[in-house]
Formats: C-alpha cells, structure tokens, sequence
C-alpha cells in the first residue's frame, strides 16, 4: 500500500493558469523523497492538495493518503495521516506561546492532556528547543522558528511527513541542524516529501528524486535524476557542487565513472581511487582539457544566464 | 527580549501574584462599577482606589501617565464642551453667529469633570489588570473564564502578529528611506506611507490565508483550546474581595448617602 498516490491530478488556479497537469506518483511508507522544479512549478500547490486544503471536483479522486481518498470535509481528520510544514514559520507558528504551537495539533486530535504534554516534550526534545514551551514564537531566531514550525507538525505524529523548503533560508549552522532532524526521521523510518532547492542536501535526505514543472518530468532514483545534469539544466535546475567538481576533475583525468554527490561520496570515491592507484590520484591537463572544463562550465553557466 | 505590552509583566507584587482569572474579573467589576457611578467625590475616591492599586503593582506611573495623556486628549473635548450643554437653561455669555454660547453653572463643570475622571480612572485601571500578566497568560485567563471562543482567537492572533506586522512596516520604511524618503508634513508623504499601509493590508491578508491553511492541516475546526493551569489560593480570593467590596461600596455610599457630609 502506498503511503501517497497520486494519479492524474490537474488544478488550474482561478485565472485559468494550469498549476498542475496530469501529475501522477506514488511514495511507498517509509520512503524519503524530494520534489524539485522551478519556481512556479506547482510543488506548493501539489503540498496542499496532500491534505486536502486545495481542491477541485476532478482532484479528489486523483490523490490517495494511505489507500484512502482526500475528503475536503474531513481536512481536519488529515493530521493523522499527513502533517506538512510550511514554507515560512511564522505561518505556523501563531499562538501566543511555542508550547501551545505545538499542542495545538495533538489538541485538536482530541488527545487528552497527558498525551498532549508528552508529545509536546518529545517534539520539542527532537527538534532540539527543549524546555521552550513558554517562549513567543516571535522572538525566536529564524533558525529556532523553523525548528519550532517542524515540532508543531512531529507532536502530531503523523505517518507521512511532507515539507516545503525546509532549509530555506537558514544561515549553514542551522541548516546543518536541521538536515541532521530530517536524517534522524528518516533513519527512524518517516515518510518523508520534502520540496527543496537545496541540490546539496538533497543526497542526504532522499534516496529519490521528483522532477515537476506543472508536470512530472522525471522520477527515479537521486543518482540517476543528478546524472541527467541536461535535463535538470534545461528546466532551471541546478546539481550538487560536488558533482560539478568531480564533472571538472574528470576533464583533468580523473578516473570516475560515477560521479558522487556529496562529500561522503566524494570522500569514498577519493579514497577508492586512491587505493587503486598507488595511493596517488594522477590527473593531468591533455588536449582536450580546456574544451572540456569550458563545455562543463558553460553547462551550468548558460543555465544561470539563461534562467536570469 | 520582551514585547512592550508584556515589559512590566515580570515585576513582582501581590497584583502580579494574583490569579489572572481573579484579577481581570474583579478589575472589571470596578471599571463597570465607576462607569455607572454619578457622584464626583466617590469618583475622586475611586480614582485615589485605582492610584494605590497602581503603587502596589509597582508599574511606573509615569509609564501610565505617558499613556493617560492620549486618552485625555480623547476627552478633552467633554471638559471644554459640557459646561455650555448638558444641564439646565444657562446663563448666555456669547453670540457666535447663529451659535448662543450659554454657561450652565458650577453643577456643569462637575459633571464635566466626573467623566474625565471617570474616563481616566478606567484607562488607568487597565494597566494593573493587563499589565501585571504576560499576555499569553490573560489571554488563557479569558478562556478559562468562557470568553467566547471567537473572542478569544482575535485577541491571541491580534498579539502574535501585531509584532510581525509592526516589523514588516518597519523594514517597509527602512525601504522607503534607503530610496531617498524622508518623513515630512506634505501631502506626499501621507500618500506614500497610505501606500506602504495599503501593501501592509494586502500582505496581512495574504498571511492570514496561509496561517488559515496551516491551521487547517493542524485539525483546526474552528475552535483553539490551549493547555492551561491555574490555582486558585486564599489571598487571590482577599485580593477579590477588597477590590469588589470597594465597586460594591461606592454604590451602596450613594444608596445611603454616607458621604452627603463629608
């Protein structure tokens, strides 16, 4: 039984403008995947059919949470199944007090109150701000907000959580911070959607990859989306640096049939290569060197010029 | 950092102590009991009552004086137009045009006076009531007291965002300057910061949508219950009764005519 199942879901927005056309996935439980595309492609409007809070006639049908349909009557039944954070904390944080953010789904769950005060805790302990219960969401750093948004979402333990930008914005402390949460939610077994633009955190968080602009363009693995560097550049997309830089040292010599996608992979493909070559690693600048490293740069530079 | 609605909520007194339930029901008794009251010295009276309330509370007064003059400006203008209207025939004292500006005797001037005072007094109570709590605190205090829910939701949302908001004009200003604006008494100026209000109404709207969604996917069905604990002790019930005992003696004082010789 899938976890999400989305079969031809179209929404137009009320200009006629199609946010999403014939969009259609599945994500098994337990499964962590990113959904990326570029601005305007839907990815926010997809989120919030999740849950059933956009919706039309023809979208009801198209889109199945743990084998049963969206009903728009019963959104309030959706926490159980599908929590999702939002883009900006400060939309998700709007009691008076952290604490009470963060009851106020396990509240409205109906669960009684010493449920409420040990999800509380928990949330709070995993997203790190324990003992925050009686701070103001507003005087939180931005960093500390994002965290507190996440843990209004954990109280509610739903089975699949689904995220819009999580890193977003996030000075690199609190980035890594909060990509360490993600992982320990994924190691713990957590469906997991997570929207992003951040290429680079991607290979830690996901083990697949989404590609929608209106539509699904590609869906597979994340190494095998990243290697298909024309395909994420024709739409605007970008691939991790460290790809960029093996892609780079490949024109130089550099033995690597498989390109990594982040530093671990960079760190095990060095390492690799370097025990089989005497413990060097050889590159050198031949002929078609420059050709090469300047093909590769105008790759990813044509795609910023193009895209400005 | 704390809000400057909340920034004397830390003090300590024995109002600050009192149960916020208690406090705002018994303050409230008081203001509703010195609205209804018609007698200038148990007014002043009432007025010397809300004073030593305000010393126990430890709040600055001239932090409450600064915010007293603006509601006196408000009601200015019943101590200047009173006299000349309310009681009485009056004695003419000038001819302005089609206007007969008539003085209609000491008992005018009184009552002029009675509800500037009674005005003052009221603001004046707010701040014992409201400031001696953090917000948050009051607000659970309403919803524990049954305050219609609704009520109570404007209210909490009014404090989240107020700051939010207050902010995004703040940066919305910073904008403005950094583009060369500068404040000044032209008509110019009120149409550009209408303008930067008017923006700020659009994107508060546009918040509220999406703070309405994250409601929903939180199991929002139209009512929020917070998690709230309050006891109830022996001097929070002394605290009551001294309070509500002096709104209730007011007016038996002038059911009995206690102070007729005073």
């Amino acid at each position: 039984m899938p976890a999400i199942k989305v079969q031809d879901l179209n929404y137009k927005y009320h200009d006629g403008t199609v946010a999403l056309d014939n969009v259609s996935f599945e994500i098994e439980k337990g499964e962590s995947v990113a959904l990326i595309g570029p601005n305007g492609a839907g990815k926010s409007t997809l989120l919030l059919h999740l849950n059933g809070i956009l919706h039309s006639v023809t979208s009801r049908e198209s889109i199945r949470i743990l084998d049963e349909s969206v009903d728009p009557k019963k959104i309030h039944e959706m926490p159980k199944k599908i929590g999702i954070v939002f883009q900006n904390a400060d939309d998700m944080l709007f009691m008076p007090l952290l604490g009470d953010d963060v009851a106020f789904g396990p509240i409205n769950l109906g669960l009684d109150k010493e449920e409420v005060q040990r999800r509380v805790k928990d949330a709070l302990e995993m997203v790190g701000l324990a003992g925050y219960e009686n701070r103001v969401p507003h005087h939180l750093s931005g960093g500390e907000k994002r965290r507190a948004a996440l843990a209004t979402v954990l109280s509610m333990e739903s089975e699949i959580l689904a995220m819009d930008e999580p890193t977003a914005n996030l000075d690199p402390k609190s980035r890594r911070e909060l990509i360490g949460i993600l992982r320990k939610l994924k190691e713990k077994g957590k469906t997991l959607l997570i929207i992003t633009h951040d290429v680079n955190a991607i290979p830690e968080l996901a083990e697949r990859v989404i590609v929608l602009n209106k539509t699904v363009i590609a869906d597979g693995p994340t190494r095998d989306i990243f290697s298909n560097t024309e395909m994420l550049v024709e739409i605007g997309l970008d691939v991790p640096v460290i790809t960029q830089l093996f892609e780079i040292l490949q024109c130089f010599g550099y033995p690597c049939d498989v390109l990594p996608l982040s530093i671990g992979g960079a760190v095990t493909n060095l390492t690799e290569t370097m025990e089989g070559g005497d413990g060097h690693v050889h590159l050198h600048i031949h002929k078609h060197t420059h050709s090469g490293i300047s093909s590769a740069r105008n790759k990813y530079h044509d795609h910023a010029e193009k895209h400005e | 950092m704390i809000s400057e609605i909340d920034i004397y909520a830390g003090l300590s007194s024995p109002i600050h102590r009192w149960d916020p339930r208690l406090k705002v029901i018994s303050i409230l008794t008081l203001i509703f009991s010195i609205m209804l009251l018609y007698d200038l010295k148990l007014v002043i009276a009432s007025m010397l009552f809300a004073i030593i309330l305000v010393y126990i509370s430890r709040i600055p007064f001239s932090f409450i004086a600064g915010r007293l003059k603006w509601v006196f400006l408000f009601v200015l203008p019943f101590l200047i137009i009173l006299p000349f209207t309310v009681i009485g025939e009056g004695v003419e004292i000038a001819h302005i045009g089609s206007i007969t500006l008539n003085f209609r005797g000491i008992e005018s001037v009184e009552f002029a006076v009675m509800i500037v005072i009674k005005a003052l007094t009221s603001v004046m109570l707010i701040f014992p009531m409201i400031g001696t709590s953090r917000m948050d605190v009051t607000i659970k205090a309403l919803e524990d007291l049954h305050l219609p829910n609704k009520l109570v939701q404007m209210l909490a949302f009014t404090y989240r965002y107020i700051f939010v908001l207050s902010d995004e004009f703040m940066l919305m200003e910073r904008s403005l300057t950094s583009r060369g604006f500068k404040r000044r008494s032209n008509l110019y100026t009120i149409i550009t910061l209408s303008k930067a209000i008017a923006t700020l109404f659009v994107m508060s709207f546009e918040q509220a949508e999406r703070v309405f969604y994250a409601m929903r996917s939180k199991g929002y069905k139209g009512k929020v219950t917070t998690m709230h604990e309050f006891t109830l002790r022996p001097q929070d019930w002394f605290n009551a009764v001294v309070v509500c005992g002096f709104a209730i003696f007011i007016h038996v004082a002038v059911l009995y005519g206690t102070l007729e010789g005073i």
